[in-house]
């Protein structure tokens, strides 16, 4: 069984760029293009790894992560990892607080480097 | 004229007179605001001084306007006879005044001349503000004999006048009086002078706190513009470079094609840095950057940096050691302190030719480790030292332009973190031969 990845990326080439080097890999992907989008894919439950990215429109990352908690619903999906554009930046920290697994720095990294993290944690 | 009921005291106690001189001026140089200094002016000879005992009761300032050219009221005493004067006024006080080409006023005069004069006849000092009927009518309720006239003046000039008004007759006026009126009206000057300079700092004082202000609000506009922009310029480059990523690692192609597809990846990866950087400027600059000090193992994070370089320093082929055999602490942002030895360690690399040598070292000095990055690199000219750490003070020359991927914002940023921090950055180089920089970062 292929493993089912969730891509929330409001950036229509970024998601795209992902989506091709994961299926590359063997990965079934899913995608949602807003967190509004996200959020009722993710509470449908059953993806191995959700890459959320922070800054979207309609519903950001941080706030996707807090419906989901809100909702008890964390643990349908397997680890969820953020997307971010600046490494340093405070609400990565704000992120992982509010139960991501991980971040990504998407400007600092290859899209290979993505699908070995992604990799890393499907293990 | 109506007999008078007022009572005085025909002689000033001499002994009194240098005494209430410097009671007057410590009242009126001991406050700096302009009304408050008005008021006090023209209260304090009277009731403070007590010369209402001696026949004074009324005391008038009268400033010049010089833009409207015009003698101008400006405070009265609060005496029962100024009361009494005010209600009889057919002229709201503040509206008493006269222009400066009234010769015949004897205020006017005495501005002309610098010199004091008195008179019996109101109109003298009211007219032309009030009727020569009026200032009579007015004199006559008031019941007051003479009034004195003094120039109020700063330095050489005249700035206004002072108006003393009396129930008793000229012949009564002692000198001891004359010489205190003298010294009195001296330091009336300088008193208002004083405050018209400290009224005016303070307006241009809570002017600059405005503008200051307004420059902060417009700083953070800056960066919070500055922010959006950076990450609206990160997402396409981000796109760019990982789409000629999987152009590079997917496709065949030509050298040529290569070459050039592998070119446009550096120079994004070149520009996301550039964004980054500023981004990092405009915070520093602005007292935005924000440091979280803590107590770290220093020896490890240079040698996880030296893991993170090590693939760049085995592809030139480099003796890269990190001398730790000894755990050195400080007190500093790790994460900040992680860009600094990216920076630096980073730079070695880039400027050292194949085969080469880069050590990292340390030591401690006065409660603070010293951090040195030796390189066998291309070293750096003398004249050029001086603008290594200033903002785009990247050298111009064939290996700067070519090694390329600087920004020439890294050193000018490593050295105001290494700042923040209460440390210290220099750089030793001979060129041709290599160069060293150190740092210093508290140990506590």
């Amino acid at each position: 069984m292929n493993k089912k990845i969730l891509i929330v990326e409001d950036d229509t080439y970024l998601r795209d760029l992902y989506e091709e080097v994961l299926k590359e890999d063997g990965f079934s992907v899913k995608i949602a293009v807003d967190g509004e989008e996200g959020l009722v894919t993710a509470l449908e439950g059953g993806h191995d790894l959700i890459l959320l990215d922070i800054m979207m429109p309609k519903l950001d990352g941080l706030g996707f992560l807090k419906s989901l908690k809100k909702k008890n619903a964390l643990s349908k999906n397997g680890p969820i990892i953020l997307l971010t554009n600046l490494a340093h930046d405070p609400v990565i920290k704000e992120g992982l607080d509010l139960g991501a697994k991980d971040f990504i720095v998407k400007s600092e990294i290859t899209p290979d480097d993505l699908v070995k993290k992604v990799k890393d944690y499907l293990k | 004229m109506k007999i008078s009921n007022h009572h005085y005291i025909t002689t000033p106690r001499t002994s009194q007179t240098i005494d209430s001189l410097w009671r007057l001026e410590k009242i009126i140089l001991d406050s700096l605001n302009y009304k408050e200094v008005i008021q006090e002016i023209c209260n304090s000879l009277l009731v403070e001084l007590g010369y209402s005992r001696l026949g004074y009761k009324i005391v008038v300032l009268a400033l010049i306007d010089q833009k409207e050219q015009r003698l101008k009221r400006i405070s009265i005493s609060q005496t029962p006879e100024a009361k009494k004067a005010l209600t009889a006024s057919p002229v709201p006080f503040s509206e008493i005044d006269i222009p400066l080409s009234a010769k015949d006023n004897l205020c006017i005069k005495v501005i002309n001349e610098k010199k004091p004069a008195s008179t019996a006849f109101w109109p003298d000092i009211l007219y032309p503000a009030f009727t020569k009927k009026q200032a009579i009518i007015v004199q006559k309720i008031v019941g007051i004999k003479n009034s004195l006239v003094y120039p109020v003046m700063t330095k050489n000039e005249v700035i206004g006048v002072m108006i003393f008004s009396l129930v008793k007759p000229l012949k009564h006026i002692k000198k001891a009086e004359k010489d205190l009126l003298k010294s009195y009206t001296d330091v009336v000057g300088l008193a208002v002078q004083n405050s018209r300079l400290y009224s005016s700092l303070e307006q241009t004082t809570e002017k600059l706190k405005e503008a200051n202000e307004k420059l902060k609000e417009l700083d953070k506009l800056k960066d919070e513009f500055l922010s959006i922009a950076a990450h609206e310029l990160r997402t396409p480059m981000t796109a760019i470079k990982g789409y000629l990523w999987l152009v590079l690692t997917r496709e065949k192609m030509a050298d040529k094609i290569r070459e050039r597809i592998q070119r446009s990846y550096d120079s994004t990866e070149r520009l996301i840095t550039l964004v980054n950087d500023m981004l990092d400027v405009s915070r520093i600059e602005g007292g935005r950057i924000v440091l979280a000090p803590n107590r770290f193992n220093l020896t490890l994070l240079a040698s996880q940096v030296k893991d993170e370089l090590l693939l760049k320093a085995n592809e030139k082929n480099l003796a890269f050691t990190v001398q730790d055999q000894k755990e050195h602490f400080v007190f500093a942002d790790q994460e900040k302190t992680h860009q600094v030895l990216i920076n630096l360690i980073g730079n070695a690399l880039k400027f050292t030719p194949n085969n080469g040598k880069i050590t990292v070292s340390f030591w401690e000095n006065n409660n603070m480790v010293e951090t040195s990055i030796a390189d066998t690199g291309i070293g750096i000219k003398k004249e050029d030292l001086a603008k290594l750490f200033t903002k785009f003070g990247r050298l111009d020359n064939s290996l700067t332009a070519t090694a390329g991927a600087g920004t020439g914002l890294g050193l000018y940023i490593t050295k105001k973190i290494i700042e923040l921090s209460g440390g210290e950055i220099r750089v030793e180089s001979e060129f041709g031969k290599g160069s060293v920089f150190t740092f210093s970062l508290p140990t506590s």
